[in-house]
């Protein structure tokens, strides 16, 4: 019965409680997207890289580095030259090298010069190695690979042609016209940046930087600089000890990381941004519990007839202060409901188009354990605030 | 079936001013009492006591044998449930429910009267007896017009087979006729199921429907 009748007496208030009830949904729906983005960045970081045990760079910050060699973001602060990657990727513990070169674009999509031992030693997620959709891996100077993403968004096949600047830039006017790159190979996804980065041999990058027309592809060599190393080791044991013989290395300075460990430093400082933005959730779910608060408590002087009239009948009266409180726990659950069906919704209608044009991988919101947790965060606050109404209408319905 | 003696109140917010001051006052089982008065002689207070709102600072309140004065805030309540039938002036009903729910409402605080299936049908008999017709049953009660509304609060209040009916001037909103019709139908009712009646009015026209009349300036003298 006080159910019912919460949910009667709500029903016939609908404009100024249709308002309260948007109001709140709103709030909780920016809680649980921050959350949910807040997980998934986590979730996508942590999937970029597995199974490289050092990352190797010339001096910087750790989180630099990582940023850049991984996530293509941000730009190297100085390159590596071929004969350390030579001295480096010869040492007895080392199992596997791969070469990144860093630094050219192509419509805005990072292009990276590698070696075939990318996409043989490569792995992210749990431990998943690269596989290609169509065709095969580059061989020749003009061969391509492109990310899933990258095929999808421009539309691109194999077999066609195109052609990569120097430099980041998207507009960039140093497009090298002379020497189209054909594309021999598309991705699986991965929901990693490969997806949106297209990959070219070594000596393709050589390519785009001399801009020479009467270059002689057959006798192109090796750059003599790249930008970053990721290293596989035969022994995990070892792991310390090599990247202490590389940052000691005399004849270049640099700098050798473990990417757990870089990672872990990034979210010391990620941390920091996504407390920021929980509190301020937080903050206006708070705001919207006083805003319901407030719509039921100016409500109660119109209704002050019908809850004597209830105690007339012999309500108690602490059944007017359950109605109370009843009735505004059910606009925060009706919000509840609706927030997550909204998530839902969304983050299944934009997760193509958030994929394709930011490269972000975010998954469809499901209700999990985690927002159980903060729906009974939420009810319980909305509880709290709900005793100001209530005891409102308590006082009201006592009468003398 | 009501006996006050010695009854004083005051409100806590005018401690000076004694607003009932009753020295014995009795009503019999099936009696039908029109109270009739002046504005400002303290009826409305008089009627919250009687009903257990309100306690007297002195003097025993006994209603169907039990001492009102005596009893706890929420076994008050309880008691008002089960025993007495209350109709306004106006607000009688819960405005966005139906006449079907608010008598059910009122029959949800009697504990010692489970509400049955049976109960749906005495229900829409009484409201039959009381000349609401079926397509009137369903729609919000604040879309009845007034002499229907104070009809269904009168099947709200008697529903739950209360021993004491309350009416604090029921008809005043009412035309001529409807108040003819209500009056006929209220004594009808009341007889039939020998509850005792208190009804306040300045309407001395009315006085023929009643078994005793009393000047409420001669009972409560303050």
């Amino acid at each position: 019965m006080l159910i019912k009748l919460a949910i009667e007496s709500l029903k016939d208030r609908k404009e100024s409680i249709i308002l309260a009830l948007i109001g709140m949904t709103i709030s909780i729906l920016v809680l649980f997207g921050v959350e949910h983005i807040r997980q998934q960045t986590k979730k996508s970081f942590v999937n970029a890289l597995s199974g490289t045990d050092l990352i190797i760079g010339a001096r910087t910050s750790n989180i630099n580095l990582l940023l850049y060699s991984v996530f293509r973001l941000g730009s190297p602060t100085n390159n590596i030259s071929w004969n350390s990657f030579k001295k480096i990727s010869s040492e007895k513990e080392i199992e596997w090298a791969i070469p990144i070169s860093l630094g050219d674009s192509h419509k805005s999509f990072p292009v990276i010069g590698t070696t075939i031992n990318y996409f043989k030693y490569f792995k992210y997620g749990a431990d998943r190695r690269l596989s290609l959709l169509q065709g095969t891996v580059f061989d020749k100077p003009l061969d391509i690979v492109i990310g899933h993403q990258v095929a999808r968004k421009l539309k691109y096949k194999l077999g066609d042609k195109i052609y990569l600047s120097h430099g980041l830039s998207g507009t960039s006017f140093s497009l090298h016209k002379n020497y189209p790159f054909k594309i021999v190979g598309i991705l699986a996804p991965t929901g990693t940046p490969v997806d949106r980065t297209l990959h070219v041999s070594l000596k393709g990058i050589e390519v785009i930087h001399r801009n020479d027309q009467t270059l002689d592809l057959k006798t192109i060599k090796d750059p003599d600089q790249i930008t970053a190393i990721f290293l596989g080791l035969k022994s995990k044991i070892t792991t310390f000890r090599v990247q202490r013989q590389i940052n000691e290395m005399k004849s270049e300075s640099l700098l050798a990381i473990l990417p757990g460990v870089a990672l872990s430093e990034l979210w010391q400082i990620s941390e920091l941004l996504e407390n920021s933005l929980l509190t301020i959730s937080a903050l206006v779910f708070i705001a919207s519990c006083f805003g319901v608060a407030a719509t039921i408590l100016s409500s109660i002087r119109e209704r002050t007839h019908e809850l004597i009239l209830m105690r007339t009948l012999g309500a108690p009266p602490t059944f007017i202060f359950k109605l109370i409180v009843v009735e505004t726990m059910l606009i925060t659950t009706v919000s509840i409901i609706l927030s997550i069906s909204l998530m839902y919704l969304t983050t299944t209608a934009f997760q193509e188009i958030l994929s394709i044009n930011v490269g972000v991988n975010l998954e469809p919101y499901f209700a999990n354990y985690n927002t159980l947790r903060y729906a009974i965060l939420l009810l319980g606050g909305t509880a709290v605030i709900a005793l100001i109404p209530g005891y409102r209408a308590y006082r009201v319905s006592r009468l003398g | 079936m009501i006996e006050l003696s010695d009854v004083v109140f005051k409100y806590a917010s005018r401690p000076d001013k004694t607003v009932i001051n009753i020295s014995n006052w009795k009503v019999g089982t099936a009696e039908r009492v029109l109270l009739h008065g002046p504005s400002g002689t303290g009826k409305s207070t008089f009627l919250n006591i009687i009903s257990g709102f309100f306690i007297p600072n002195y003097g025993t309140v006994n209603i169907c044998g039990k001492r009102l004065d005596k009893m706890h805030t929420s076994k008050r309540d309880r008691f008002r449930a089960e025993n007495i039938g209350y109709v306004f002036q106006q607000f009688n009903l819960v405005p966005f429910l139906n006449a079907i729910e608010n008598v059910k409402l009122a029959m949800h605080f009697q504990p010692s009267k489970k509400m049955r299936h049976s109960d749906l049908d005495d229900i829409k008999k009484l409201l039959q007896d009381l000349n609401i017709s079926k397509s009137e049953w369903l729609i919000p009660s604040r879309e009845l017009s007034i002499g229907q509304q104070q009809r269904v609060a009168i099947a709200r209040a008697i529903a739950g087979k209360p021993k004491i009916l309350i009416a604090d001037e029921p008809t005043s909103a009412l035309d001529s006729k409807n108040i003819n019709n209500f009056m006929t139908i209220l004594n009808s009712l009341v007889t039939s199921q020998n509850i005792t009646l208190i009804y306040v009015s300045h309407d001395l026209n009315l006085s023929k429907h009643f078994t005793r009349i009393e000047d409420f300036s001669k009972v409560n003298i303050h």
